[in-house]
This record gives C-alpha cells, structure tokens and sequence, in this order.
C-alpha cells in the first residue's frame, strides 16, 4: 500500500497496463507533452513516446471516433476527454457506434475502450465545464458506466476497465483528483465492474452515493451518529451495470434510503437507483420514502457561492438522514 | 380546504399534550388570534389561538385527551365545508370506527382488516410505511387500531412494535389509548371491565362508566355526613402536574435541610448602592432574591455536586448553571429558568429574571422557559417565613429556600447589636450530595452574601 492521490492513482493504473499490454495506447488533447490539462499524465509521455501516448487535436470527435476505431480493430485505447461537458461532441461514435458494435454484429466484434471523462463542479470552471452528465450514458444499452469515489477504487477499477472488452464510460470527478488515500500497488489489484463497496456499516439509513459525494455522505453520516443515527453507506462503484443486490440487501435492513449524487436531479441516476429500491423487495422493508438529494436543475454557476450552493451540501445529507428518521 | 388544528409542539421537549377544555363549540365562529382551547404539557398550561378565522367545524379530541404532538385536533374552515378524511391515526380514530358487537377476541380476519382499512385514515387507506404494513400483516392485528407517530400521523413500524409490546403487557385485553389512560390515573383493573367496543375492545366510556358508579356511591356516602361544611373543588391541570412532580421528588429523594444564617448588611448596602444605577439600565428594581441567585450561580460553580442531576448510570454534574426560581401564582407554582446565569451580570439577572417573572404572571410561559434548571431557588421572605424545608424540583439535586430579612440582635465582637438576619435552607438529594459539601457551598455562599465584594 502506498499513499497516492486519485490522479496518481489513475497515472499509475494506465501505466500499469501500458506497460503489461503492448496494445494499449493513451490519447487525447494535451495529454502528451503537456501532461494532461490536470496534470493526470504526466511522465506518460517520456516513458511510453509519442505512439502510444497520443497528443489529438481539440475535436471530441475524433477522439471517441478515433479510439472506437482503434478498439474495433484490436487495441486497448483509453481516450481522455479533457471536460466530460465535450462528450457532446463524442456522442455520435460513443453512442451509435462503439454502444452498438457488439450486439450489431453478433458478438464478433469487440470494442475494448475506455473513454476517461473529468466532471463535476467545484473548480470555478462555470456551466460548460462542471456538468455531471452521467445519467446520459447509463441511459445507453452497450456501456459501462463507472464513478470511483476513492484513489485506491480509482486504481482499481481503472485497471478492470482498460481490460473490459466493452467500451466503458469512466466519470473522474476533477475535485477529486487531490484526494489522497492508501492504494495497494501490486500490478494484479483489479476491482470488479458491478461490484458496489459497503464504505460504512450501519443499522438505521442506507445513504447510496456515489463520486465526491461520498466524502460528504460520510461526513454527514459521522455528525448523525452524535444523535444516535447509525447510517449505512453504499458506494455503488459502477452505475452500469448496478449491484442491485448489495444496495437491496442494506436497505431490506435498515429500513430507510436516501441516494446522493450530484447531478442534477431531474432524469438524474439517483432517480433510476430510487426506482430499483421500490420495485424490490426491499420494499415491504421500508419505514420512510426513498428520498433522493441531487445537484439542483441548473446549469453550474460561475459565481462560486452559488456553485458551492446547487450542489448537495454536508448538512443537507444530514438533514435528509434526519428527515427519513422522523427527527 | 378546512384547516386543521394540531397539537402544537410548545417546546424541545414536548413530545404530548392535554387537551383541558375546548373554549369553543363545534360549530362557532372563530377569529384568527382567538383562544380555541385550553392545553396541558407536562410543565404548563396553555391557550392555543385559532390560527385563521372561520367556524370551528370539528373537533376530534376529547377533553382529558393526551394526545401526542401534531395530532391533528379539530378544523376550522367555512360552514358546511367537507372536512377531508381523517388523516391521524390516533387513539380517537380506532374509538370512532367501532361497531357495537363485543364478541370475544379473536384473531382479526382479513375482513376485519379490510374493513377497518376502509373506515379510517386518509384518503384510499390508511397512512403507513410498507414496513408497518408488513409487520401488522404477518402479527395479524390491524393497522387501524395503531396510532401513527410518523409525519402527518404515518404509521411507523416502530408504531406497530409499540402497539405489539403494549398488546403483550396489557394481556391482551383490547384497550383503547385513552381508556387505558384514565383507568391507569383512576387505579381501575382492567380485567374487570366489560368492553363493548370492536371485538369486546375496552372503550373510555366504559371505564368512565364503572369511574361514575364508583364516584356517585362516595357521593351519597359524603352526602350524609356532611352537606355544606366543605367543598371539593376538581384538581386543576397545574394542580395535577405539581402534586405528580412534588410526590415523585419527595418520595424518591432521601433529603435533609441545611439551615444557615446570614447577616445581610452588606448585600443591603450593595442593593443599595446599584439600585438607581440599574433601574435607569433595566427600568427594574434590584431584589434581593436578584443578589442571592448571583451569588448563588457562583456558588455552584465552585461546587458541581451541588449543581448536578442523578441520571441513569450515574450522576451528570452539569457544565453550565441554569437556576430555576420559583414563582407563586393563584393556580400554583411555576419554576421558570434562568438560563446561563453563572455567565451574567446583575443587570442581566434583573432583566432577565424580571421578564420570566412578567411572563409567568400573564400566563405566557413557554415549556422551553420552564426546562433544564439545574438549581432551584424559592424565596417566601415577603411572608415573613423565619425557615422552611423546600422539596427538590427534580431532577436538580439540591433547592435553596430564602426565607426573610430580620432585624435580629446579635453578638458581633462581643457586644449585642442589631443586624438584618436572614435564613438560608438548603434542601439537598443525599443520593448526590453529601452533608459535608453541602455544607461547604452554604458556608461559600454566606461567605459571597456577607462579603459581595469578595467576589472582584
């Protein structure tokens, strides 16, 4: 175990695998020379060389283009997209090509591609750069979608997706990137996709959370216990596909659930975990309704008491686990 | 829409409330701001105001009613307006519903169930959490006969495993929450009372039934001894609350009183000397019971023991001194709190204790005004009382009684003269409070009161 940060830890799952798969190659704007807008890659560039630590031109196009082709045809791409906002631009080959190539042509084609997307507000980056926007992605039949909370399950899960033969989604959240945690080093620690992590045991509350959310959850979690409130949280890991079971299983015993992300939270996925909650049969088991507490439905101000405030605070989980207590 | 009248929440701790009497029929006209009804909590009486003007067009708790906050009580709304399904749960609903046919108990069938599900709660059911759903499903009891504590009078599972728990106790005898109520305050063995309500459940009429019979036979007794020779007057809802509290606290406590005198000169002269001043500051005169809970308030600073509770697991030795002063009112006692006090000045002990005292006499204390004293002062010096033994205000650990100023004769350096004498007691819970620091605080505080300047 070594501490590292949540980019050190993703610089070193990339590295890990470039240097144990031949076939897999970096791309993306900025990522070569420069390092990587956030400064995730730097190094890369010296020691793999420009073949495999590619440097694009600015056209989010021809990124995930570029990185479905080269998936298609047997290499490993891992594609950064510098704000997940431009995956606007991606859409077309993210969605309708890379999504569908699998199931379109009977099983014989694969597109091992992972596409690395920075999100998220709290940098004073405005509307356009600090969007959430993984609900859309889940929303597509053919990608994984996965949101490490953690440096050691950024690592990990990093590390699965570039070995994933399907194209995966893999949400960073940029406020995240400082966060230091302990993080095992050995080349063979692989967390699996679909798997959720219980990060705290409780009895009372299931908090499903997921992204630098999970951090606030477990601070509010922490402030409630002086009150008495055990809450249980629940990092989901990977949105798609979900662990259904782990987060069942919390909420048939604590009799209470509240999901936290960020996105905002209309068609956000905390409403699909919601939904999975209430169609379950964890549903005899609930003594209060599911609640869910998202970013609110607004684009990301610039001014940054405003950013700070669209966004689910600390005392608001509190004060939602208090609410689903009847306190 | 009708509105509807709660039980309100009168305080942190409030968790229940009494309804003492309805000041309004169903049916009258209300103004917005008018008293409705009269409330009891555990530590006051109280007027609930209309919230809005209109007609008082129902009312759902009966008088002697305990019902627990935000229970909704009544509507007030336009006349002839349609009162919305009930929406609470509480022990009034399951007497509503009953249908005359006491026939033994026996297990609730799925028609019982449904049919009870109809009759009570909101609209399309009754309120409640799938978990309590399940829980009432798989013990067979109905969801209607539980009071709901949950937002809006939502049954929590918590409710049924209440309602299961109370089942067990009470030997599975059906009883409404009221009944059990006044049979457990007039001492009435359940068992021996005839249900006639749902399945043989045990109604409040039926209790006030054997209640009257029991009642109207002492009546006749006490008639023939003696018709006017004395009245008996019903205890009032204060009344009540202090003869419960005082009982408790004398006969839970192992107390003893320490009696102490004190020569007052030089807190007279104090009083003297800052009255002008802090009347011009607070318009209030300084009292001597001001001085004495100052000093006081730093007595117990310098010994916890005698700021402290007996709490369960061990004795809780409060950080900050909030002193309850005791205050006689026609209806009976109340102790509103100083809060803080150690951390005042004189003038703010003036102001402050000024203002509860104010508050206490117009009737306008609140519960919140009322909790957390960790100390009790009672002073019954303007009757002229020489000593007394006052009974601890539970769960404080210690009171002290002041008692009058006296010109009194006595030794000082040898020679007689004439001091102004007053008698501290201290009544203090042995369980906490050992005579020697007891005695120790008594002696401080005639230390602070006979020397004030000590305290710069």
């Amino acid at each position: 175990m070594k501490e590292m940060t949540y980019a050190e830890a993703i610089r070193a799952a990339m590295s890990e695998e470039m240097r144990r798969d031949p076939d897999v190659i970096f791309m993306g704007e900025d990522i070569g020379l420069y390092g990587g807008a956030f400064g995730v890659s730097v190094g890369m560039f010296e020691e793999f060389g420009p073949d495999r630590v590619r440097d694009t031109p600015i056209s989010e196009a021809v990124i995930a283009g570029a990185a479905a082709g080269a998936a298609v045809t047997g290499m490993r791409p891992i594609a950064e997209l510098m704000f997940m906002d431009f995956s606007t631009i991606a859409m077309d080959s993210l969605v309708n090509q890379a999504a569908k190539m699998r199931y379109m042509f009977g099983g014989k084609a694969k597109v091992p591609m992972v596409l690395r997307c920075p999100a998220g507000s709290g940098t004073g980056a405005a509307a356009q750069h600090s969007q959430s926007l993984e609900a859309w992605f889940c929303h597509v039949p053919g990608l994984k979608v996965v949101t490490p909370s953690t440096p050691a399950d950024a690592k990990g899960l990093l590390k699965a997706a570039i070995r994933d033969d399907n194209p995966v989604v893999f949400v960073e959240q940029k406020l995240l990137y400082r966060q230091k945690g302990m993080v095992p080093e050995e080349d063979d620690f692989i967390l699996e996709i679909g798997k959720a992590d219980i990060k705290r045991e409780g009895s009372d509350v299931t908090v499903v959370v997921y992204g630098r959310m999970l951090q606030r959850a477990l601070e509010a979690a922490e402030i409630v216990a002086k009150e008495g409130i055990d809450v249980e949280v629940v990092d989901p890991m990977t949105l798609v596909p979900l662990d259904k079971e782990t987060i069942i299983n919390s909420v048939k015993k604590t009799g209470r659930a509240i999901v936290v992300n960020e996105a905002v939270k209309t068609g956000g996925y905390a409403g699909e975990i919601a939904a999975v909650i209430a169609e379950s049969d964890a549903f005899d088991y609930l003594d209060a309704p599911v609640l869910r507490l998202a970013g609110k439905d607004v684009p990301i101000p610039y001014n940054p008491d405003l950013e700070k405030a669209v966004v689910p605070s600390v005392n608001e989980i509190a004060d939602a686990i208090r609410t689903v207590m009847n306190r | 829409m009708a509105t509807e009248v709660i039980m309100p929440k009168a305080g942190m701790a409030m968790e229940e409330g009494t309804v003492v009497k309805w000041l309004k029929k169903e049916g009258e006209t209300v103004e917005k701001g008018e008293p409705l009804l009269e409330i009891i909590t555990d530590k006051v009486n109280m007027e609930i105001e209309a919230e809005i003007s209109g007609t008082l067009l129902k009312i759902l708790a009966d008088e002697g009613e305990v019902l627990p906050v935000m229970t909704v009580i009544g509507y007030i709304g336009a006349p002839g307006e349609a009162l919305p399904e009930e929406k609470n749960a509480p022990s009034t609903a399951s007497e509503t519903v009953v249908q005359s046919n006491p026939e033994a108990k026996a297990p609730v069938s799925g028609a019982d169930l449904a049919a009870d599900e109809a009759t009570t709660g909101f609209e399309g059911g009754l309120r409640a959490t799938p978990a309590s759903r399940k829980l009432a499903r798989e013990a067979g009891i109905a969801l209607s006969r539980v009071a709901g504590t949950g937002p809006k009078g939502r049954i929590q599972k918590s409710d049924v495993e209440a309602y299961l728990a109370d089942e067990g106790s009470a030997e599975s005898t059906h009883v409404s929450a009221l009944a059990k109520r006044i049979s457990d305050a007039e001492g009435i063995d359940l068992s021996q009372v005839k249900g006639t309500g749902h399945a043989g459940k045990v109604m409040s009429r039926d209790v006030m039934n054997i209640l009257d019979g029991t009642l109207s036979r002492q009546a006749e007794a006490s008639d023939t001894v003696a018709a006017n020779d004395s009245y008996v007057e019903p205890l009032s809802s204060v009344r009540k609350v202090i003869a419960k509290r005082m009982t408790e606290s004398f006969f839970t406590a192992p107390t003893f009183t320490l009696n102490i005198d004190v020569d007052m000169t030089e807190a007279a002269a104090l009083r003297e000397r800052v009255k002008p001043r802090i009347l011009a500051a607070t318009g209030y005169k300084v009292t001597y019971t001001d001085i004495i809970v100052l000093m006081t308030a730093q007595a117990l600073k310098k010994f916890p023991a005698v700021n402290a509770s007996l709490v369960e697991g061990g004795i809780e030795y409060h950080n900050r001194v909030h002193v309850g002063i005791a205050v006689g009112k026609p209806e009976g006692l109340v102790v509103p709190v100083l809060k803080n006090a150690d951390q005042m000045k004189l003038e703010s002990i003036v102001s402050a204790s000024k203002e509860l005292i104010e508050k206490a006499n117009k009737n306008k204390l609140k519960p919140d005004d009322m909790s957390g004293s960790t100390f009790t002062v009672s002073n019954l010096g303007m009757y002229g009382i020489s000593h007394f033994n006052p009974i601890i205000n539970q769960p404080n650990s210690a009171i002290l009684g002041v008692s009058a100023i006296i010109d009194k004769v006595v030794a000082v350096n040898g020679e007689p003269c004439v001091r102004p004498m007053m008698t501290l007691s201290l009544t203090i819970d042995h369980r906490v409070v050992d005579g020697a620091p007891g005695a120790a605080f008594m002696q401080y505080l005639k230390q602070l009161l006979e020397d004030p300047y000590g305290l710069l």
